[in-house]
C-alpha cells in the first residue's frame, strides 16, 4: 500500500526542449501520415538513458510506426525524432553500432541456422571472431537456444524464431535497444525470462524501448507510454498510470449492510465513489493509507458499519480501458514528458 | 579496428550468400541444369531441314518420261523426287495428305510456247502456313526451274552442236553443251580457322546464356529474400553501408558464377571437343565481366520489383529476350538494325559473340565488345548501388 504523495503525472514544462536533454531517444511533436491516414498525432515521448520504457497499445495504434521513426526507417510528417543525440535518418555508423533492433515481423534467414543468423548480425555490427563466438554461445544459452543452434531458422517454432531475433538484437550488447513486440507468440514462462533479461540489461545501463500488446507487461517497465488512436494517452510510471486512470488511489470498502455510496462523496478526502456491489464500494482518495480511518468514520457516521477495507489495485487491463476512455473523451493532443 | 569492420561486414554477406545458396542446391541445379537440359535436347534432337519431298506431274501431252529415275538429276540436298504422276489432281491430293511437300507441274504446252518465243511456266504447288517452309518451297521451286532450264539449254546446245557438225561446221571443242548451259558454278571456301558446326557455335552461346541466367537469378533472388524476410529494416539500422552489402553479394555470386562458368566451359572443351584458339585471359575476362553484369542486372531487377512474382516474371522475360535476340535461336542479321543494336544491351549478346570469336577464331575484331561488357558491368553496379541506397533510405 503506497503512503507517498501522488507522483506528478505530467512533468513540468522543460527548460530545454525535448530531444536536447541527453535522452537516449525522443519523439517531439511527431505526426505521421500515410496518404490520408494519420497514424501518429503530435506524439512526444522521451526515453532517458538506462530506462526501460514500454509502448503499449492495441493493434494498429501506431506503436510500430513510432519505433520505425526512431530507427530511421520512416520520416515523421511533422515533428522531430532524436536517437543518441542524432537524427535517426542520418545516424553515423558509430551510433548505429550502439543500437539494437528487433522488428515486429520475422527478420531471419530461413536457410541459415540459428547460430549462423546470430553470427551474421554480430558481424554486421562489427564483432570480431573471438568475441562473436563467445557472445553467440552466451546469448544462445541465455535464451535456451543452445541445443537448436544448428537448426535452420525456418525449421524453428514461432517462439524460437522470436527468441533468435531477440538474441540478434542484443548480441552486440547495444546501449539502446528497440524491441517491437518481443514477447508476441511466446509462452508465459519464457516471457518472464525475457522480461527478467530486459530488466537485467536495464540495471546494467542499457536503455530499452519495448512495444507490446500485452497490457499486463506494462508493470515490467519503468515508464509506459499508452498509445491509442495515434495519440499518447498517457506516459508515466505504471503506478502513476493507475492513479491517472482513476484519479487517485482506490479503497475497496465492504460494509455490513447496504450503504448508499453517494453519501460518502461529500467527504473532503474522497475524490469519487463507485458502487460495485450491494455492499461493496470503491472510493478514490489521494492517499489510501492515510484515508482509511476517515473513510471508516464516514461510513459509520452515515449509519453503516465497515466489514473490511483495503487498497484496491486495478489490473492494467482496467487501467488501460479507463485511460483509453479518457483519451476518447478528450480529443485534445496529449503531450508527455 | 574500424578499418577491419568493412571487410568484416563484406565477408559476412559473402558467407551468408554462399551458405544460403549451398543450402538450396535444388535452386542452383535447376538454374544451371534447366536451360542446359532443354538446350541439350534441342541440340541433340536438331537434325536440320531435310530435302523437300517433290512429286512431279508429267502430263502425257508433254511426251516426257514418267520414270522417276529420269529426273534424278533434279534432286539435291534441298529436294528429293518421290514420285511421278500424270495428273495434277492426284498430286494435289498427295500434297494435301502430307505425303509430299511440293508438286512440280511440267507445262503441257512447253514446246508450243517456246516455239512462239514465250516462257513456259513450271508451276509448283505447296501447302503450308509456315513462312519458313513456304520460303523453302519457293527456294526449291527456283532450284528446280534452274535445273530444268539448265537441262533445256544443255539439250538445245547439244542439238545445235549436232546440227553444226552435220552442216560440216562443228563448234569448237571448248563449246561443250554442259558449259554453255551453265557457264559458271560456285565453289565456296570458308576462311574461318574452325569449320562451322552447331555444337561449338551454339554451345558457346548457351554457355553465355547459362552464366547470365545464373547471375541474374542468384542476384535477384538474394535481394528479394532480403526484402521478403524483412532484413532491409535491419540493414537500415545496422552500420552496414549499401556499398558493402552490394560488394558482398557481387563477391559471393562472382565466385559461384566463376565455378559454374569453369565447369560448363570445361564440359564444352572436354566432352564436345570445342576448340579454344584464343587467349585464355581474354576468355576469362569475358566470362568474369558477364558474371558481374548479370549479377548487377539480377539485383537491379529485384530492387525495382514489387514482389517475388514480378522478379520471376522479369527474369523470365530477360531469358526470353536473350534467347530470341542474342543470336541463339535466330541469326541477329535477320533483325532490323535498331533491334540488332538493342540486342547488344544484353550482356549475353556481347559475351556470346566474344566467346565465339575468341574460342573458334582465336581472336576478335570486336574488342569494343569487351569495353561494352565492362561498361555494362560497371553501369549496372552503379545503378544497383543507387537503387539499393534508395531502398535503404528512410521512407518519406
Amino acid at each position: 500500500m503506497s503512503t507517498s504523495a501522488a507522483p506528478e503525472l505530467t512533468a513540468p514544462e522543460p527548460v530545454e526542449p525535448l530531444g536536447t536533454r541527453g535522452e537516449a531517444a525522443a519523439l517531439v511533436g511527431v505526426t505521421r501520415r500515410f496518404d490520408d491516414v494519420t497514424v501518429l498525432r503530435d506524439v512526444s515521448l522521451a526515453v532517458r538513458p538506462g530506462e526501460l520504457v514500454g509502448i503499449i497499445g492495441p493493434s494498429g495504434a501506431g506503436k510500430t510506426t513510432a519505433v520505425r521513426i526512431l530507427t530511421g526507417a520512416i520520416r515523421p510528417t511533422e515533428g522531430t525524432a532524436r536517437v543518441l543525440g542524432e537524427d535517426p535518418t542520418r545516424l553515423s555508423p558509430r551510433a548505429r553500432e550502439r543500437i539494437g533492433f528487433m522488428p515486429q515481423h520475422m527478420a531471419l534467414y530461413e536457410d541459415l541456422t540459428a547460430g549462423e543468423n546470430l553470427d551474421f548480425v554480430a558481424s554486421l555490427f562489427g564483432l570480431l571472431w573471438f568475441r562473436r563466438r563467445r557472445r553467440i554461445r552466451e546469448i544462445l544459452q541465455l535464451f535456451e537456444l543452445w541445443d537448436v543452434r544448428g537448426r535452420r531458422a525456418g525449421a524453428l517454432s514461432g517462439g524460437m524464431q522470436r527468441r533468435v531475433q531477440l538474441a540478434a538484437a542484443l548480441i552486440h550488447q547495444p546501449e539502446l535497444v528497440f524491441l517491437d513486440e518481443p514477447t508476441a507468440g511466446i509462452d508465459p514462462i519464457l516471457r518472464q525470462t525475457i522480461w527478467s533479461e530486459l530488466r537485467r540489461r536495464r540495471d546494467q545501463g542499457t536503455t530499452l524501448l519495448v512495444t507490446t500488446q500485452q497490457i499486463a507487461e506494462a508493470e515490467e517497465c519503468d515508464s509506459v507510454a499508452l498509445i491509442a488512436h495515434g495519440r499518447v494517452a498517457a506516459f508515466a510510471p505504471p503506478e502513476a498510470l493507475r492513479r491517472q486512470a482513476f484519479g487517485g488511489e482506490v479503497l475497496e470498502v465492504e460494509t455490513e449492510g447496504i450503504i448508499d455510496a453517494p453519501t460518502l462523496a461529500s467527504e473532503a478526502i474522497v475524490g469519487s465513489v463507485r458502487q460495485v456491489g450491494p455492499r461493496t464500494i470503491h472510493v478514490v482518495v489521494e492517499d489510501a493509507a492515510s484515508a482509511i480511518p476517515a473513510i471508516i468514520e464516514a461510513v459509520e457516521s452515515s449509519g453503516g458499519a465497515v466489514g473490511s477495507i483495503r487498497e484496491f489495485r486495478p489490473s492494467f487491463d482496467q487501467v488501460f480501458a479507463a485511460l483509453v476512455e479518457d483519451a476518447r473523451n478528450d480529443p485534445a493532443p496529449d503531450a508527455a514528458s | 579496428m574500424t578499418r577491419l569492420k568493412t571487410p568484416l561486414r563484406i565477408l559476412a554477406v559473402v558467407g551468408k550468400e554462399l551458405i544460403e545458396t549451398i543450402r538450396r542446391p535444388g535452386a542452383i541445379i535447376s538454374t544451371v541444369l534447366g536451360p542446359t537440359v532443354i538446350l541439350g535436347i534441342f541440340g541433340l534432337g536438331f537434325i536440320g531441314q531435310g530435302p523437300l519431298r517433290a512429286e512431279l506431274v508429267i502430263p502425257p501431252a508433254t511426251g516426257l518420261s514418267t520414270d522417276p529415275a529420269t529426273y534424278a538429276s533434279m534432286a539435291s540436298n534441298q529436294v528429293s523426287i518421290v514420285g511421278v504422276v500424270a495428273d495434277e489432281a492426284t498430286a494435289d491430293r498427295d500434297l494435301e495428305a502430307g505425303r509430299t511437300d511440293i508438286v512440280v507441274i511440267a507445262p503441257a504446252d512447253a514446246q508450243t510456247r517456246l516455239t512462239a518465243g514465250e516462257q513456259a511456266i513450271l508451276r509448283v504447288h505447296y501447302d503450308t502456313v509456315s513462312p519458313y517452309r513456304a520460303l523453302l518451297a519457293r527456294t526449291a521451286a527456283d532450284r528446280i526451274a534452274s535445273v530444268v532450264n539448265q537441262q533445256v539449254l544443255e539439250r538445245l546446245a547439244r542439238e545445235a552442236a549436232d546440227r553444226a557438225a552435220a552442216a560440216g561446221q562443228p563448234l569448237p571443242a571448248s563449246a561443250r553443251p554442259e558449259v554453255l548451259s551453265a557457264p559458271t558454278r560456285a565453289e565456296a571456301i570458308n576462311l574461318a580457322p574452325t569449320p562451322p558446326a552447331v555444337v561449338p557455335f551454339y554451345g558457346l552461346a548457351v554457355l553465355a546464356l547459362i552464366i547470365q541466367h545464373v547471375g541474374v537469378t542468384l542476384g535477384a533472388l538474394s535481394m528479394q529474400r532480403d526484402r521478403r524476410h524483412g532484413l532491409i529494416d535491419l540493414f537500415r539500422i545496422s552500420p552496414i553501408r549499401s556499398g558493402e552489402l552490394l560488394v558482398g553479394k557481387y563477391l559471393a555470386f562472382g565466385f559461384l558464377g566463376a565455378i559454374i562458368a569453369a565447369v560448363t566451359l570445361g564440359a564444352l572443351l572436354g566432352l564436345f571437343s570445342v576448340p579454344m584458339l584464343g587467349d585464355q585471359r581474354a576468355i576469362a575476362l569475358t566470362l568474369g565481366l558477364l558474371v558481374l553484369a548479370s549479377t548487377g542486372l539480377g539485383i537491379l531487377i529485384a530492387l525495382v520489383s514489387d514482389s517475388e512474382r514480378q522478379v520471376v516474371q522479369l527474369a523470365m522475360l530477360l531469358l526470353l529476350a536473350s534467347v530470341f535476340f542474342s543470336g541463339l535461336s535466330v541469326d541477329p542479321g535477320q533483325f532490323a538494325p535498331a533491334i540488332q543494336a538493342g540486342a547488344h544491351f544484353l550482356p549475353v549478346t556481347l559475351a556470346s559473340e566474344l566467346l565465339q570469336d575468341l574460342l573458334l577464331r582465336g581472336t576478335t575484331d570486336g574488342t569494343w565488345r569487351i569495353g561494352g561488357l565492362a561498361a555494362m558491368a560497371a553501369g549496372l553496379f552503379v545503378l544497383a548501388w543507387w537503387q539499393l541506397r534508395r531502398t535503404l533510405a528512410p521512407v518519406d
